[in-house]
């Protein structure tokens, strides 16, 4: 079985690729930021984004993609309502990256090639017309096109996620649609499986092709090589009826705009958090598939880890859970640091919170001011005396929160502590 | 600076249109003319290039009635410099065609209505012809500026690729492309250049560096260039030599190798590039609009695009079919590495002197004679001013002479960045010849 | 040029032709290719020329700036609401 794979993903840029406007913000209203570049206006001319190219380049190099001296673009020439000039600006032979690949668990996944490219505007089927907002026109997108070398389902999987993560160490944003094309081939045909939107209908639409091809196959029948699309409602693949396009009328040079240095852009240090999570665990001892689970996609805690000396490591997992089961996601180094002095395993969130504020437990000596303190208010005060039911305790509590800012817990244990001392006196 | 231009006020606006108006009406120098009153010094620009406001439609059908809401970059610069646009100048549909017939409205020589004016930039040497002291934003694919400069006796200038942003031009080739500027005198050329030349942020095309004028006294006329000339072009030219040789120029016969390659290299760049840039003519954006959405967008797209003329659909098919994936190496790529060869050789002498030739290597043409011709025979009569244009070296379009009542035009070609050595050659020309022009429109 | 191609080639560029007009282009067209064959007797180098001068690979800065010009950029567009009306897809 061959699987290869084209990703587009949208890069973290404010602008579009080859104009000014904003190519995320404020794009409630439909054609709201749009100009005679992304319009394709005739007389409009595009100027590249260097922000676009310096992403595209450090993906292509955390793809261990060679990265030419020069890259340059191409127009390829379709028909679609929704491409403005009617054709695209992408790369091809001038690709910002090419003969790259990713590492999985057992194998090399080859990447043919990362390349720039312009998206084209969201259109609205209607019975009659369509709708067309061009604000979509324009943003930077990334192809990216992986070698026919997956084999399995797995393979699949474990590549989308190992691609995904490392996208998202380059800043792009991890939970935008991607849109995906697949090829699958079983047998000798290729088939192909265009603009799958979202991770899960890609997984799915594999999975479906590899059991319809595998059926054909065991009952003796032919592969047909085709283009097919995935259909959502009913997690099918059909033959489209897309048959031969304009593909084979070639692609030429965009001379509106030229050849790019790429000698000049700042390369970032590589991060390949699967192969961190894989260091982490041999330097600690530690299991690697709980350290992927914290890292693949959370920057912070890859900062955080990688920072733990070998002998808090496990508190600092323990720690970084805790804050997640929690739901505190903004705290600080300092807040973090702090808090590995804590065996924070049976912590109740209200401790865990005081604790965060600065607040230390309480000591022994303070302990034994506030059972006397208890003891007099108890005295002082008739209703109280004798009784251990939780209205009485609901008020020792308020006021013990209110003399030594204790918390809920903490109150708690003193108070029923300190009850029970009484009685036995 | 001794250069003038008309200047008109707000009353003297209203005559001039109406006097063009009535002349339009015979030579269709004019695609549209802008009754909105306006004072400046009056310019007029091609109808491929965007002024705001002013309908842009390259003469073709597909783009009726668009009307442009920005600027080119050489119309913003002229605005703020004081100059008003008077009107859009006739053209062959997005700049296909050398004798501006390829428009609705054929256009007219303003020497006598029988003739060609000679294209793409027909309406925009008419203009110059007929308007005192007028100036004209112009374009250049392949010959666009010279060959009706030529015809209509007026100077036209095509600059190097580049010199000039193409922002607010509507493409033909975008590697070919240049807008220029047609005057009656090199002086105002020299005015308007230093305007509109100069990088533009907008185009990434557009380069940085400094028109020179650096000057040579090396005249080189090139064998090979001139021998399918028309005999009584070559004899008024071997005259214009003789005038240069005794004014101190060098003459020097040479041969450029590969140089017959140029014509068909041209011809397959412009048609692969054009037949892209032509795929954003779909009905529905802007331009002539089709209502029947619920067509289906294919059948949709087919029925706008027969609003285009035969010369655009032929490109448009040959374009695409030489740059398909299969004739993409023979075509396409050899066209590239023969424009890479011809810049070397050109270059090698264009170091050392001018170039110079006929800008067309015919006298101009009746109309009724080219409306029939083959695209070949009529591709064929650009030979002369396709070489500079393939390799973007500056070349400027000057009469020298008339023939039966007919100007004559002279081509000289400089090396690249050279621009203003050739506006300072021709300022000496006119030093000692006077220009006739076809009439005084004010 | 074969008609197959021709015919092809009609399809992909969205062009429609009447009968007269098919004759016509595609003799036409025949001729042009003859004189384009031309190029062939050159004996190519890898030298390719993209633009006639070299031309510096400026880029802009991701910077948004403010597009009062860019008001009423569709106003040539045929619109229900705030979207462009196209062809049905």
């Amino acid at each position: 079985m061959k699987i290869g794979l084209e990703v587009h993903v949208a890069l973290p840029t404010k602008t579009k690729l080859f104009c000014n406007d904003l190519a995320y913000e404020n794009q409630d209203i439909p054609n709201s930021n749009v100009c005679p570049v992304c319009l394709g206006l005739p007389g409009s001319k595009p100027v590249l984004n260097k922000k676009a190219l310096e992403i595209s380049a450090n993906i292509a190099n955390s793809l261990n993609c060679k990265i030419p001296a020069k890259t340059s673009f191409v127009r390829k020439v379709y028909f679609y309502p929704d491409l403005p000039k009617g054709y695209q600006i992408t790369q091809l032979d001038g690709a910002i990256g090419k003969e790259g690949y990713i590492s999985i668990k057992n194998k090399k996944v080859g990447i043919r090639r990362v390349q720039i490219e312009e998206d084209p505007a969201k259109i609205l089927r209607e019975k009659d017309y369509s709708l067309i907002d061009f604000n979509r026109s324009g943003v930077p997108l990334n192809e990216i096109v992986t070698e026919p070398d997956i084999e399995n389902l797995e393979e699949l999987k474990e590549l989308i996620k190992e691609l995904r993560s490392i996208l998202y160490y380059n800043g792009v944003d991890i939970n935008q649609e991607i849109k995906s094309d697949l090829n699958i081939s079983l047998a000798e045909n290729r088939v192909e499986i265009k603009n799958v939107t979202g991770i899960k209908n890609l997984i799915s639409a594999a999975e479906y092709e590899i059991q319809r091809q595998s059926q054909l196959i065991k009952d003796g029948k032919d592969v047909i090589m085709e283009t097919r699309t995935y259909k959502e409602d009913t997690e099918e693949t059909v033959s489209s009826r897309e048959k031969e396009t304009e593909e084979e009328y070639g692609f030429i040079f965009e001379s509106d705009l030229t050849f790019y240095e790429t000698s000049n852009i700042k390369l970032n240090k590589v991060v390949i958090p699967s192969k961190i999570a894989h260091e982490l665990a041999e330097k600690n001892g530690y299991s690697e598939e709980t350290i992927r689970e914290l890292v693949m996609f959370n920057k912070r805690n890859l900062y955080l880890l990688s920072n733990t000396p070998k002998e808090d490591f496990s508190k600092a997992v323990a720690l970084i859970e805790k804050f997640y089961s929690f739901g505190i996601m903004d705290y600080s180094d300092n807040q973090f640091e702090m808090m590995l002095k804590y065996d924070v395993s049976s912590m109740d969130k209200g401790t865990f919170m005081s604790r965060i504020e600065g607040k230390e437990p309480i000591k022994e000596a303070d302990k034994k001011e506030i059972e006397e303190y208890l003891i007099l208010t108890i005295k002082q005060d008739s209703t109280l005396q004798g009784r251990e039911d939780e209205k009485a305790i609901g008020f020792l509590i308020g006021k013990l929160k209110q003399k030594y800012h204790m918390d809920s817990k903490e109150a708690k244990e003193i108070i029923e502590k300190t009850i029970k001392t009484q009685k036995v006196n | 600076m001794k250069e003038e231009f008309l200047y008109v006020d707000k009353e003297g606006y209203s005559k001039l249109v109406n006097h063009l108006e009535n002349r339009n009406s015979e030579l269709n120098a004019f695609n549209f003319i802008d009754k909105t009153e306006k004072e400046g010094k009056i310019i007029s620009v091609k109808d491929n290039i965007c002024v705001q406001g002013i309908p842009a439609t390259a003469s073709s059908k597909v783009l009726s009635g668009y009307v442009p809401n920005f600027n080119a970059t050489v119309v913003d610069r002229l605005q703020k410099n004081g100059f008003a646009v008077v009107g859009k100048t006739n053209m062959d549909e997005f700049g296909f065609g050398s004798f501006g017939i390829n428009s609705d409205k054929i256009a007219h020589n303003p020497f006598d209505q029988r003739y060609v004016a000679g294209g793409s930039s027909s309406g925009s040497a008419i203009a110059t012809a007929i308007i005192k002291n007028h100036i004209s934003i112009a374009e250049s694919t392949g010959g666009s500026i010279s060959t009706p400069a030529s015809f209509c006796g007026v100077v036209g200038l095509t600059p190097t690729y580049g010199a000039i942003s193409r922002y607010g031009l509507i493409d033909y080739a975008n590697s070919l492309d240049k807008i220029g500027v047609m005057g009656r005198n090199s002086e105002s050329l020299k005015y308007v250049m230093n305007i509109v030349s100069g990088q533009d942020e907008k185009d990434t095309t557009s380069v940085s560096n400094t028109l020179e004028e650096v000057r040579k006294d090396k005249l080189y006329v090139i064998d090979n260039f001139t021998k399918n000339i028309n005999q009584t072009v070559l004899d008024r030219f071997e005259e214009l030599l003789s005038r240069f040789s005794s004014d101190g120029y060098k003459i020097e016969h040479v041969k450029i190798d590969n140089l017959d390659y140029s014509l068909p290299a041209y011809y397959i760049l412009s048609m692969a590039e054009a037949s892209t840039n032509l795929a954003k003519y779909q009905g529905f954006k802007y331009g002539h609009k089709l209502k029947q959405f619920s067509m289906g967008y294919n059948e949709f797209f087919t029925e706008a695009r027969k609003d285009f003329g035969m010369e655009a659909k032929r490109r448009i098919i040959l374009g695409t079919f030489i740059r398909g994936k299969s004739f993409k190496q023979k075509y396409y790529e050899k066209a590239l590495s023969i424009r890479a060869e011809i810049i070397k050789r050109m270059k090698s002498f264009l170091k050392e002197g001018f170039i110079i030739s006929p800008t067309a290597p015919i006298l101009t043409p009746k109309i009724d004679e080219v409306k029939d011709i083959t695209p070949v025979e009529e591709y064929s009569m650009d030979m002369l001013t396709i070489p500079p244009n393939l390799c973007g070296f500056p070349h400027i379009s000057f009469p020298y002479n008339y023939e039966k009542g007919l100007p004559l035009g002279a081509q000289l070609i400089t090396d690249h960045f050279n621009d203003y050595a050739l506006l300072d050659f021709v300022s000496h020309w006119e030093e000692g010849f006077k220009y006739r022009f076809a009439e005084e429109i004010s | 040029m074969e008609k197959a191609d021709f015919d092809k080639l009609l399809k992909v560029t969205r062009i429609s032709l009447g009968k007269d007009e098919k004759e016509k282009l595609s003799a036409d067209i025949n001729d042009i290719l003859i004189f384009f064959d031309k190029i062939n007797q050159f004996s190519s180098s890898n030298d390719y020329t993209f633009h006639p001068v070299e031309i510096d690979g400026k880029t802009r800065e991701d910077t948004n700036v403010d597009k009062a010009e860019n008001k009423d950029m569709l106003n040539n567009a045929e619109r229900y609401r705030f979207f462009v009306i196209g062809p049905k897809v």
